[in-house]
């Protein structure tokens, strides 16, 4: 070894230290450049970092009158990927496609964007997400759970409880009436999330200081269950296309029950028509039928035109201008009474000419009647009643027997309870109280009254409705309970198709109030359509008698119906019987609809992933938009999203389709 | 030889120890910080146990390698340089495929991932160390050692690139080139493994387009942020947010998910986000501190293989760390490197363990070669 030979190398050696180390001084400066004078990079870190958030990540639950929830938010697991995590797309996409259902293509495509945080699938079922996470990470992929509005009972109530949107806006019943206070007062934060758009919670962030408040119904989730097997059993029975009931206590106006058929589950609103949502006994005006002979009596008792044992002719029926009325069943001779008993068209036409139109209208106003009741609740109607000044001879005589006139079925529930309140009209209410975030009560205010009718004429009203029931030739005998006095009327209305009454599609009413000592309830009771036998005391009455029963139950007031429908055992109807209804033709509500009704334009979008393009017009043919089709195959896009709330008349409903569904 | 100031004095351990302890330290306190946000729920990050572990061995292993001699290194430099090429041909089969690359291996039974490129990177170099130190006659003269040595990086770097790890095995051939021109290799000769390295980044480019890409997004970031410069851009706002001082130790943002790699390649990023300046610069003096120390080693070797061993590895230590702090600061295209000592993986910071024992080993030689001498003055006057 000659260390001689070293001299040169030394030398490359200094020349390349010196190098390197000039190459450390470079970096250090531009190190001191990026962080002294890096101002876009600052700029640019607070701008992703800092997010203004608009808190409003609880929103309030709907509770039963007993605090019962019927509806609350859970969160719901979403799987999100972070592209710059995932390096291989197209296994990852596959995997994902096979464990969550998820479209492949699609879910590549999206992982491939190179963004920071991109969604996979949200709301992910439950044995998906069991699948997802047996299967164990996936690198770039994870999940983080997201507010979902949930209804335990299902179609319980639903179409009283509403349902809100993917975006937690209620859109439907109390969700929309309350939307406000459930949501609470949303506030703008400054917050700091991650790349994966988790928030970093900060001292400042109180879950309680934005949360909305939760809201106690006036319903009883006992008595609603009750009231809905009721009135699902009365529909199937009578093979009907449909149903409302609704059940008030007299004295507050509290709705206890509200039941319509056909059901649904709000549950799954994304799939559902908007129109098939709608609260039935708020948004559909009915004729009232014969029931409406009730409010007549009343007012011709109040007005002291007739005292009940008046005695009426009814020979040979009765003349109007334009119409001859003839009862179903003539009886020569009928007293007050009696014609409420036996339901005689000809005998009411004959109160109300004593009577007079101008104080037969404003009694039928005070019973609430031509307006909207205030409760309050979304998209309410007013039914119909045209103002007496407008009234030919022929429309004071059709209105005495509840023709010409349409109501909703909350109207006709509140005015009769009316009558078992001695004549005080209570405005219907379905919001008991409002909890605020902070845990306290606000109890809702008692409703608005209106004296109807004089508290005599109430009470003179009572044994004459028990009549009905009970008495002679009385049209309510299923309506009977033992051991409790019923009062009722019943009454069947010809459905109007088209402008004009048709043949064979009714509507079958019972009013009734019980016990009559003290009324507790006051029911209406509504089968839309039934086929066979279709009058409201053979097919609405029964429903009312079992409704009642249980809910009196409930109250502690132990009863049962005398007269058992069909003398069959009284079963509980599965959910099944319930679906198996027939379904609600697209022209329905608008037909049966007097001109006061406005048809309900708005439409939920439905969810079409997957769809072809056949069954994405089939399932769009019913509704007003004009669909645009882009592309072959199955959908894999659409715009708006499922659940969005279509309003107008031009909407557009653009789907994009796309490869291997094999339609071609 | 003549015994002049610097080439004469006694090897000072403190120079290679005390940059090394730091940089470690700060490693382990980065690792744990940057991984921080994966180890949420967990009672203790995985990551840091890994690491601290992996210092742990790392520290018996360079304590093994500073006890090896010239001798030793002789025998075994060939060995280890089959065994690393005989690993990464066992990659393309029992690789584990990461992100569309096989790099690393698992050792059965353990659990534990080895990333043979890192091992064939030092290996290759102490096999080229002794081929230019055992043939220093014909290292002058021409053109043929020069192809040996380029042969012996060429095969581990061609069998990285198709990994593909394009970084590393950039790095491996860089090194071999920077350790070709201290050995003194006549210039002219570079124009024949420059060429080859051109010609290989023409082949590189064509074979993954990616590369291409990343290319531009380093040259103008800004315009890219969205998805190729996004990695840059986001090491830019951590450098930004640090500032002189730093937003404070663990208190970084961007390694939540911003910043990706955080851990490995970009953890000076998180380390400038969290220290700022003062915490950059402190790293960038340790390694040029550790430069000089392994330069003056070097420059007091009695052989060209001392010299050759210690220039090397002092390389392996410090360019890996230029090229590091300069793809994270934007100034050269990503490769894909890690920081030594900071960034997380542990084949990596094992063999910089060994790297640093070998440096120590040749100081201790040079020292024990000097012993003869009965006083410091006494060598200190040495000559042959």
């Amino acid at each position: 070894m000659r260390p001689a030979d070293l001299r040169p190398l030394r030398v490359r050696l200094r020349i390349a230290q010196t190098l390197v180390l000039a190459a450390f001084a470079v970096l250090a400066l531009r190190a001191a450049h990026l962080t002294l004078l890096g101002e876009r990079g600052e700029r640019r870190g607070e701008s992703q970092l800092v997010t203004a958030l608009s808190l409003a990540p609880e929103r309030g639950r709907i509770l039963d009158r007993n605090g019962t929830e019927v509806a609350m938010t859970v969160a719901v697991p979403s799987v999100y990927g972070v592209p710059v995590e995932v390096k291989d797309a197209a296994a990852t996409a596959a995997e994902l496609a096979k464990l969550l259902g998820v479209d492949a293509k699609k879910t590549r495509a999206r992982l491939e964007q190179r963004r920071a945080f991109v969604y996979v699938d949200r709301w992910v079922d439950p044995a998906r997400m069991d699948a997802f996470r047996a299967r164990g990470g996936i690198p770039g992929i994870g999940v983080v759970d997201e507010p979902r509005r949930a209804y335990p009972f299902g179609p319980l109530a639903a179409s009283v409880v509403g349902f809100a949107n993917m975006d937690g806006v209620g859109v439907r019943g109390v969700e929309q009436q309350e939307n406000e206070w459930l949501l609470g007062r949303p506030r703008r934060v400054a917050v700091e999330r991650d790349a994966r758009g988790r928030l970093l919670l900060g001292p400042g962030l109180e879950r309680n200081a934005t949360a909305g408040g939760d809201v106690a119904l006036t319903l009883d989730v006992a008595m609603q269950a009750e009231a809905e097997q009721a009135l699902l059993a009365g529909v199937q029975a009578s093979r009907a296309r449909g149903g409302y009931l609704v059940a008030l206590d007299p004295k507050t106006g509290d709705v206890l029950a509200l039941a319509e058929a056909p059901r649904f589950d709000p549950n799954d609103f994304r799939r559902l028509a908007f129109a098939d949502t709608r609260a039935r006994s708020f948004t559909d005006a009915v004729e009232p039928g014969s029931t409406f002979k009730t409010f007549l009596i009343a007012a011709a008792l109040d007005a002291g035109s007739v005292t009940p044992t008046d005695v009426f002719d009814l020979r040979g029926g009765l003349r109007v201008p334009g119409k001859l009325i003839k009862d179903l069943h003539p009886r020569p001779v009928l007293d007050v009474s009696g014609i409420l008993r036996h339901s005689s068209n000809v005998g009411s036409v004959k109160i109300a000419q004593r009577l007079g139109a101008e104080r037969h209208f404003d009694t039928l106003r005070r019973f609430g009647f031509g307006q909207r009741t205030g409760s309050g609740f979304p998209d309410e109607s007013s039914g119909l009643l045209r103002a007496h000044q407008n009234w030919r001879p022929v429309d004071a005589a059709t209105v005495a027997f509840g023709q010409g006139v349409s109501v909703t079925t909350v109207q006709l529930a509140a005015a009769t309870a009316a009558l078992g309140n001695q004549g005080v009209w209570v405005r219907p209410r379905l919001i008991r109280g409002h909890r605020r975030p902070d845990g306290s009560w606000e109890t809702a205010p008692p409703s608005e009254t209106r004296q109807a009718v004089s508290p005599a004429t109430a009470a003179k009203m009572i044994p004459m409705m028990e009549g009905v029931i009970v008495g002679e030739g009385g049209t309510g005998k299923r309506a009977q309970l033992a051991g409790v006095r019923v009062g009722g009327k019943t009454g069947t209305a010809q459905k109007l198709v088209g402008g004009r009454y048709a043949h064979d599609k009714y509507v079958a009413w019972f009013i009734g109030l019980a016990p009559l000592d003290d009324p507790r309830i006051a029911i209406a009771v509504g089968i839309d359509e039934p086929r066979g036998v279709h009058t409201g005391g053979a097919v609405a009455a029964p429903v009312f008698a079992r409704a009642a029963a249980a809910i009196l139950t409930h109250m502690g007031i132990a009863t049962a119906p005398v007269l058992d429908p069909n003398g069959q055992p009284i079963v509980r109807v599965a959910d099944a019987s319930a679906q198996a209804l027939p379904p609600v033709a697209a022209a329905g509500p608008a037909a049966d609809a007097a001109d006061a009704l406005v048809e309900d334009e708005r439409r939920l979008v439905p969810d079409l992933h997957g769809l072809t393009i056949e069954e994405v017009k089939k399932i769009t043919a019913g509704v007003p938009v004009e669909l645009e089709i882009f592309g072959r195959g199955r959908a894999v896009a659409q715009e708006p999203d499922p659940g969005t709330v279509l309003a107008g008349d031009r909407t557009r409903l653009r789907v994009r389709f796309s490869g291997d569904g094999g339609e071609g | 030889m003549t015994a002049r100031g610097e080439t004469a004095g006694p090897p000072q351990l403190g120079g290679v120890l005390v940059p090394t302890a730091l940089l470690a330290t700060i490693g382990i306190v980065m690792v744990y910080s940057a991984t921080a946000p994966f180890a949420l729920g967990q009672l203790i990050s995985t990551h840091f146990v890994r690491q601290v572990v992996g210092l742990a061995v790392g520290l018996v292993l360079a304590a093994i390698a500073s006890r090896l001699t010239t001798e030793h290194w002789r025998r075994l430099a060939f060995p280890l340089w089959g065994v690393a090429v005989l690993l990464l041909l066992l990659v393309p089969f029992f690789g584990d495929k990461v992100n569309g690359s096989r790099r690393w291996l698992t050792v059965p039974g353990f659990g534990f991932q080895f990333q043979p490129s890192e091992f064939a990177r030092w290996a290759s170099l102490i096999a080229v160390t002794v081929v230019l130190a055992t043939r220093e006659q014909v290292v002058r003269r021409g053109l043929a050692p020069t192809m040996w040595c380029f042969a012996i990086a060429a095969l581990p770097a061609g069998l990285i690139f198709i990994e593909p790890d394009t970084g590393s095995a950039a790095v491996l051939m860089g090194l071999v080139i920077v350790l070709l021109f201290v050995a003194g290799t006549p210039l002219p000769l570079f124009v024949v493994p420059g060429g080859a390295l051109v010609a290989a980044l023409g082949v590189a480019v064509a074979l993954r387009p990616y590369v291409v890409d990343r290319i531009l997004a380093f040259r103008d970031p800004w315009a890219r942020a969205g998805d190729e410069g996004f990695q840059l851009v986001q090491s830019f706002v951590a450098f930004a947010r640090g500032g002189l001082l730093g937003v404070g130790l663990g208190d970084g943002r961007q390694k939540l998910y911003y910043l990706p790699e955080a851990h490995t390649d970009f953890v000076l990023s998180v380390l400038a986000e969290e220290l700022g300046l003062v915490g950059v610069a402190f790293v960038i003096g340790a390694f040029a501190a550790l430069l000089v120390a392994g330069c003056r080693i070097a420059l007091r070797a009695r052989d060209r293989f001392q010299f050759l061993l210690a220039a090397g590895m002092t390389a392996y230590l410090t360019v890996p760390a230029v090229l590091n702090a300069a793809v994270v600061m934007g100034m050269v295209p990503p490769k894909g490197i890690a920081m030594p000592f900071l960034s997380y993986g542990r084949t990596s910071l094992l063999v910089s363990c060994i790297a640093v024992g070998t440096l120590i080993g040749v100081a201790r030689q040079i020292g024990a070669q000097r012993e003869p001498a009965t006083s410091g003055d006494a060598w200190r006057s040495w000559k042959p």
